[in-house]
C-alpha cells in the first residue's frame, strides 16, 4: 500500500468513525487551487460545523500521527475552512471548529487506534 | 473537550547571585495540537529545556497523552537562566498528565538538568539554592545524584537524590517501569584538593623580615604589597600564604562553598574549608576579576577569593581600569554588579597580595643597585599601581637579593609553627572583637577602634604627626593602627610605641625608597 493509498484509508475510516459518532459527511477533499486541501468537512447533530485533517501513519517511528500536523498546516487549515464558509454562505450552523484525527494502523494492530483532538488551537 | 483542568505545578528556584527566588513551575495540557510553550522570562539555555524534558520523557519510556503543553515560570517577571529547571519542568507535566499524583508533587523543590536518556545532570548552584528554598519553608528537595553531598551540607532539609527521571516519577507516585541506568559524576578539577596542597614556608630561604610581615598579614587579614628584583621568592611567599591562614569558620566555609558551586569550580561538592587562593594572571579582563558575563552576572576572581587571597603577581603589568575596579570590594568587602537583566551581589571580601618588580628592568634595591632603568621610567612604572590602591596596602615589605650567609646555619620555621602564632594572635582579636560583626583587625572600622580601645593619647599624637606631615592619609592612619594591633596580638601585649612605629615603617616602607 502505497502512503497516498494509506491516506485515502485512513479518511475512509475517519469517515466511517464520524458516522458513528451521529455526524453527517458534508464535503470530502475539498480543494481550492493553491491554498490546500480540507479531507472532510462534517455537521454535528448539535448544529456544529467541523473541518478535519486526517493523519495516518503506519508506525509512531517518526512520532505519533497526530504531532504530524504542523503549525503551518493548521494555518493552511484555517485559510480553506475561511475560503469553504465564503463560497457555501447557505450552509447553516452554530459553530465551527478544527478537529483532527489521527490513526495509526499496521498488520500488527487488530484494530487502527484513533485519536480525535476537538477544536485544536495553536 | 474533557471536562478535567489538567494542571499542576511544582517548585524550582531561580538563582541571582547568591540569593535564590522561589519560583513555581505550572504545567497545562490542553486540546491543542502537539507541541510545548514555555512562558515565563526564560533565557536560551532555559528555552532549550522543552527539547530536553520531551526527549527525556521518550528516553524514560514515558508517553505523554497528545496534547499541547504550556509551562510557566512564575513569577513572569522574574528573568531566569541556566538548564537546572528541566526536573521540575518534567514533573510538573508529568503531573498534569496524571502520570504522578499532584498532591505529592506539590510543595516539592526539584532541581537538576536532564539528559536526553533521562538521566540527571549535576548543575551549579546547589548549595545557594537550597540555603534560600530553606528560608522559604521548603523541606523537601530532589537534587541530582552527583550534586547530593553539596545538598547535605544543610541540616533540617530532606534531601533525595536522584539519577534517572524515571526514578524520580516513581519516588512520587507514578507506576513506571524503572530503566538500568549508571549516575552521572562530576567531571571537574578537585578546586578542594588544589587549595590544600600549597607549599610550606621552610622552602622559601632567607627573607626573614618579609616573612615577618606574611606572618602579621595573616594575623591580622592585611592586605600586602612585595616588592623586589626577580628570582628573589615574592611568588613563592605568596602562594604560601594560605598555609599560615586558619580554618574557615562553618558560617564562612558555606558563604565560600555557596559562591565556588555557582561558578562551577567546586567539584565533589566537598565544604571548602580552607581559604581560597586565587591568582588570576594580569591578562585577566574586568569582568573575569570583578564578576560578569552575559545575562545575569557571574563571580569573579575577587568573589571567589572570598575569606580567602587574592594574589595579583607582577601587579603593575594589570591594567589600570582592572586594579581600580579591585577598590570598591576592598572597602565593602562585596561587589554589586548591574546588568539590564538583574542586579546580582556577591560577597568579596578578600586579603588583597600584590607582588611587583621595583622598575621594568626589576633590578632596582635599596641594597646592590644594578638597575638600567632611567629615574622617569621607574616612576612611570610603579605609578601604575595607583596612590588610593596603595593607600589600601597595610603592609609593604622588599624582597630584596638574598645572600648566601642569610641562608645558612639559621632554623627556619615551618608554616605549622607560624600557623600557631596566627591562631593565638586571632584567638586575642577575636576576644576583643566579641560581640562585633568583625572577625579580624583589619576589619575594625576606625572610629569604634578610637572609642573602645583606649590609645594612648601619645601613640595617637605620634600617629596624627605623621599624618600632619603628609606622609599617610587619615585612612592610612586606622590602617597602621590596625597593623599595630596585630604586631602586638602576636605577642599578647598591649599596644605600645613600638607596635605603632613598626606599622608606620611597614606601612611606608617601600614607596619612600622609590
Amino acid at each position: 500500500m502505497s502512503t497516498r493509498q494509506l491516506g485515502q484509508w485512513g479518511e475512509e475510516y475517519a469517515c466511517e468513525y464520524l458516522k458513528a459518532q451521529n455526524m453527517q459527511i458534508i464535503e470530502r477533499n475539498w480543494r481550492f487551487s493553491r491554498y490546500g486541501e480540507i479531507d472532510v468537512v462534517a455537521c454535528g447533530a448539535d448544529g456544529s460545523l467541523v473541518f478535519l485533517e486526517v493523519k495516518t501513519r503506519r508506525s509512531e517511528c517518526a512520532g505519533r500521527p497526530i504531532e504530524g500536523v504542523s503549525h503551518a498546516k493548521y494555518v493552511q487549515m484555517l485559510k480553506c475552512a475561511n475560503l469553504w464558509l465564503q463560497m457555501h454562505e447557505s450552509v447553516r450552523y452554530k459553530h465551527v471548529r478544527l478537529d483532527v484525527i489521527g490513526i495509526l494502523a499496521n498488520d500488527e494492530i487488530a484494530t487502527p487506534e484513533l485519536k480525535h483532538l476537538k477544536g485544536v488551537r495553536v | 473537550m474533557s471536562g478535567r483542568i489538567r494542571f499542576a505545578s511544582t517548585k524550582s528556584i531561580s538563582l541571582v547571585g547568591i540569593d535564590g527566588h522561589l519560583v513555581n513551575v505550572e504545567a497545562h495540557v490542553n486540546n491543542g495540537l502537539p507541541g510545548v510553550t514555555l512562558v515565563g522570562l526564560p533565557d536560551t539555555s532555559l528555552v532549550e529545556s522543552k527539547s530536553r524534558v520531551l526527549s527525556a520523557f521518550q528516553g524514560s519510556r514515558i508517553r505523554i497523552p497528545e496534547g499541547h503543553i504550556t509551562i510557566n515560570l512564575a513569577p513572569a517577571s522574574l528573568y531566569k537562566h541556566g538548564s537546572s529547571f528541566d526536573v521540575a519542568i518534567a514533573m510538573a507535566v508529568l503531573s498534569a498528565v496524571n502520570i504522578v499524583p499532584y498532591e505529592n508533587i506539590k510543595t516539592v523543590l526539584f532541581i537538576g538538568e536532564l539528559g536526553l536518556d533521562g538521566r540527571v545532570h549535576p548543575v551549579r548552584g546547589i548549595l545557594p539554592s537550597l540555603l534560600s528554598a530553606k528560608k522559604f519553608g521548603i523541606q523537601k528537595v530532589v537534587v541530582p545524584y552527583a550534586d547530593q553531598n553539596e545538598a547535605k551540607l544543610i541540616t533540617n532539609l530532606e534531601v533525595i537524590p536522584a539519577g534517572h527521571l524515571s526514578e524520580i516519577a516513581n519516588i512520587f507516585g507514578a507506576r513506571i517501569d524503572e530503566m538500568g541506568f549508571e549516575p552521572i559524576k562530576r567531571t571537574t578539577n578537585n578546586y578542594v584538593d588544589r587549595i590544600k596542597h600549597v607549599g610550606d614556608f621552610s622552602e622559601v630561604l632567607g627573607q626573614n623580615s618579609a616573612k615577618e610581615c606574611m606572618k602579621i598579614a595573616a594575623a591580622g587579614g592585611h592586605n600586602i604589597l612585595l616588592v623586589g628584583p626577580p628570582g628573589t621568592g615574592k611568588t613563592m611567599l605568596a602562594s604560601r600564604l594560605p598555609s599560615i591562614l586558619p580554618d574557615l569558620s562553618p558560617q564562612e566555609a558555606l558563604e565560600v562553598t555557596s559562591i565556588h558551586s555557582i561558578s562551577g569550580t567546586l567539584s565533589d561538592s566537598e565544604l571548602i574549608t580552607r581559604p581560597p587562593f586565587e591568582s588570576p594572571h594580569h591578562t585577566a579582563t574586568a569582568p573575569s576579576i570583578i564578576g560578569g558575563g552575559s545575562g545575569l552576572p557571574k563571580p569573579g576572581a575577587v568573589s571567589r577569593a572570598h575569606n580567602g587571597v587574592l594574589f595579583l603577581d607582577e601587579a603593575p603589568e594589570f591594567s589600570p581600569r582592572i586594579l581600580q575596579t579591585l577598590r570598591q570590594p576592598l572597602e565593602s568587602g562585596e561587589v554589586v554588579i548591574d546588568r539590564i537583566k538583574g542586579k546580582a551581589r556577591y560577597p568579596a571580601r578578600f586579603q588583597l597580595v600584590m607582588a611587583a618588580n621595583p622598575c621594568p628592568c626589576g633590578m632596582f634595591s635599596s641594597k646592590h643597585n644594578k638597575c638600567r632603568c632611567s629615574s622617569i621610567e621607574r616612576r612611570r612604572y610603579f605609578a601604575r599601581l595607583s596612590g588610593p590602591l596603595l593607600d589600601r596596602v597595610d603592609i609593604s615589605t622588599e624582597v630584596p637579593n638574598v645572600r648566601t650567609h642569610e641562608i645558612s646555619g639559621l632554623d627556619i620555621e615551618t608554616s605549622a609553627q607560624i600557623l600557631e602564632q596566627v591562631i593565638s594572635a586571632r584567638k586575642v582579636a577575636s576576644k576583643r572583637l566579641e560581640g562585633t560583626p568583625w572577625k579580624s583587625n583589619s576589619q575594625i572600622p576606625g572610629t569604634w577602634m578610637r572609642q573602645n580601645l583606649k590609645i594612648s593619647t601619645d601613640i595617637l599624637d605620634y600617629i596624627l604627626s605623621a599624618v600632619d606631615k603628609g606622609i599617610i592619609s587619615l585612612r592610612s592612619a586606622d590602617r597602621s593602627m590596625r597593623v599595630a594591633l596585630t604586631i602586638a596580638d602576636l605577642e599578647d601585649k598591649q599596644m605600645g610605641f613600638d607596635d605603632i612605629a613598626k606599622a608606620l615603617q611597614m606601612k611606608t616602607g617601600v614607596n619612600s625608597e622609590l
